[in-house]
């Protein structure tokens, strides 16, 4: 995998690593600790869950106990442990990076997503209403 | 002194109680409305406990009337009271959703159609924040099939995080990283006058954006607004009320405070962690499980000769129960939303620990009738709590919690 070289993921979709999200010195950007095979991995979950809202789509990585792993950081160096896909033209071509759900309002995953989540069991109730209405929330 | 508690068992996302109704929302796309007050009636208590239960789930006014103040002086009358109150908070209330279904008022789909992020009532109007925007929609209706009209109208495109409304129709609105807007339900002139002359951006016709600084929470110390941020300083915007020209009453905006700024007295060097705002009253927690505590004065926020923000102290506490969230005020304490517990901090000096993670908590500070309650949702159950010691304690120079006022009713907006 080669960072900013689209990769096909089906016949209609690509994806993109991105190197902004991957590099230190990128001060304002979120930046990926996950490898770049679960970035890509976490993205075709996403996809095929149709963990997806109006050109965005969420993702998260669960650990060997089912447990959210830390997938990244935010600016200020804070954990993430969602990720936020954005088809960028509506071309079908994807770039993801670790959300920054206190910070950043669009980052937030619409309510049906994390319904969705909940009723896998990934999150609680209680994740769903502070992660809607910005709390602090340790996942 | 224990609060009392009736407990119903369901999946619940949302509720809100006016005008006798409680409603609730449901996590598989419901809306309920019960008879509230004809349920608390419905239940089984002897008769001397009979006024506790009333004052304690559908008449939190009753005994904040003026009118008992020489009874109240009365220590006997005071304690057998409290001993009626006590006794009832052993009492256990604890129901399946199904047992209510004799106060079933209506039963209808979600208007909305989602699960939103808050909700507030006032004058009748319910006012949502869903991920795709602002709505308002007419509540209290005879309608039994829709006792919440399932027309919702949109208000504004904006995502937002909590709304609060004001006792005179004014309605904060956070908005994250969009900042802090104002919506003013009853349109009024004299609002855009004000706000176009201090240049806040005007969004909608009567909505505007009143700073671009990060809002998670707000409310409203009168006609003032406290901004909670989590990422950022938190922040309090002062309006007050002067004569223009005409000797006609106008809204002033006086200046932004920051947090440091009015907690830079205090000579508390502690790392703030969160602070809020509600009435009279300005909080702040510290990391060392402090609370700092502000009393705010409406009346001198327009002077140049008297401070509005005076008393300053600390109240030094054990640490919190993980790290501070969110928090609120009301009549009966301050209500600090930890990680992993909720706590209610009482005006008598006592603490009440919740110790479930709560979904989505409620205090209705501006109703008539329900201001003593604490709703409660949690994983798997709703629980209202009803705090019942204010009564017997001054509400003048009160530390904790917000001063009780007889309410004056602006059109029609106090929730009854």
């Amino acid at each position: 995998m080669l960072l900013d070289v689209p990769i096909n993921i089906d016949t209609t979709s690509k994806y993109v690593i991105v190197s902004q999200h991957r590099m230190h010195g990128y001060s304002d950007k979120s930046r990926w600790l996950a490898s770049m095979k679960e970035e890509v991995d976490c993205f075709i979950q996403s996809l095929n869950k149709k963990w997806l809202h109006v050109g965005a789509g969420w993702g998260v990585i669960l650990d060997d106990a089912n447990k959210l792993k830390v997938l990244g950081v935010n600016y200020v160096n804070e954990n993430s442990k969602i990720a936020k896909f954005v088809d960028g033209n509506n071309s079908n071509l994807w770039h993801g990076y670790p959300a920054d759900l206190k910070r950043k309002v669009k980052d937030i995953p619409p309510i049906s997503i994390l319904n969705k989540w909940r009723g896998e069991k990934i999150i609680k109730k209680h994740h769903i209403s502070r992660i809607q209405r910005g709390v602090t929330c340790t996942l | 002194m224990h609060p009392l508690r009736i407990t119903i068992l369901g999946d619940f996302w949302d509720c809100q109680i006016y005008r006798g109704r409680l409603y609730l929302w449901t996590m598989d796309g419901r809306l309920l409305t019960y008879k509230w007050d004809e349920f608390i009636e419905s239940l089984c208590v002897e008769k001397e406990l009979r006024l506790a239960l009333e004052c304690g789930f559908c008449r939190g006014d009753y005994l904040y009337n003026p009118n008992f103040e020489l009874l109240f002086s009365d220590h006997e009358i005071v304690k057998v009271l409290k001993l009626k109150f006590e006794e009832l908070s052993k009492r256990t209330f604890e129901f399946q959703i199904k047992d209510l279904d004799k106060y079933l008022y209506g039963e209808q789909e979600n208007p909305l159609k989602t699960l939103c992020a808050d909700s507030d009532i006032y004058n009748n109007h319910l006012y949502v924040a869903t991920d795709f925007g602002l709505w308002q929609t007419s509540v209290h209706r005879r309608s039994k099939k829709y006792p919440v009209s399932s027309k919702p109208e949109k208000v504004w495109d904006g995502r937002l995080l909590s709304l609060k409304s004001s006792s005179n129709g004014r309605l904060a609105l956070s908005a994250g990283d969009d900042g802090l807007f104002e919506f003013d339900i009853n349109d009024r002139s004299y609002f855009k006058n004000t706000y176009l002359n201090v240049e806040f951006k005007k969004i909608e016709r009567n909505l505007f954006q009143l700073n671009k600084r990060h809002s998670f929470l707000s409310n409203w110390n009168y006609s003032s607004i406290y901004s909670t941020s989590n990422v950022d300083e938190s922040y309090m915007m002062l309006f007050g009320w002067g004569k223009n020209e005409m000797k006609e009453m106008e809204l002033v905006y006086k200046k932004l405070l920051n947090e440091s700024e009015l907690f830079q007295l205090s000579g508390n060097t502690n790392r703030s962690q969160l602070s809020w705002g509600c009435d009279n009253k300005i909080y702040k927690t510290s990391i060392s499980g402090g609370i700092d505590v502000i009393d705010y004065t409406q009346k001198y926020v327009l002077e140049e000769d008297t401070p509005a923000f005076t008393d300053i102290q600390h109240i030094a506490l054990q640490p919190w129960k993980g790290d501070v969230v969110s928090g609120g005020v009301a009549y009966f304490g301050v209500i600090i939303e930890c990680e992993n517990a909720l706590v209610v901090m009482q005006d008598d000096n006592d603490f009440f620990n919740i110790p479930d993670v709560a979904t989505r908590w409620r205090t209705y500070p501006r109703s008539r009738r329900y201001e003593n309650h604490l709703h409660v949702i949690s994983e798997d159950r709703l629980d209202v709590y009803s705090f019942n010691h204010d009564y017997f304690r001054s509400q003048e120079g009160k530390k904790i919690g917000i001063r009780y006022r007889e309410k004056i009713q602006y059109n029609q907006g106090y929730r009854k």
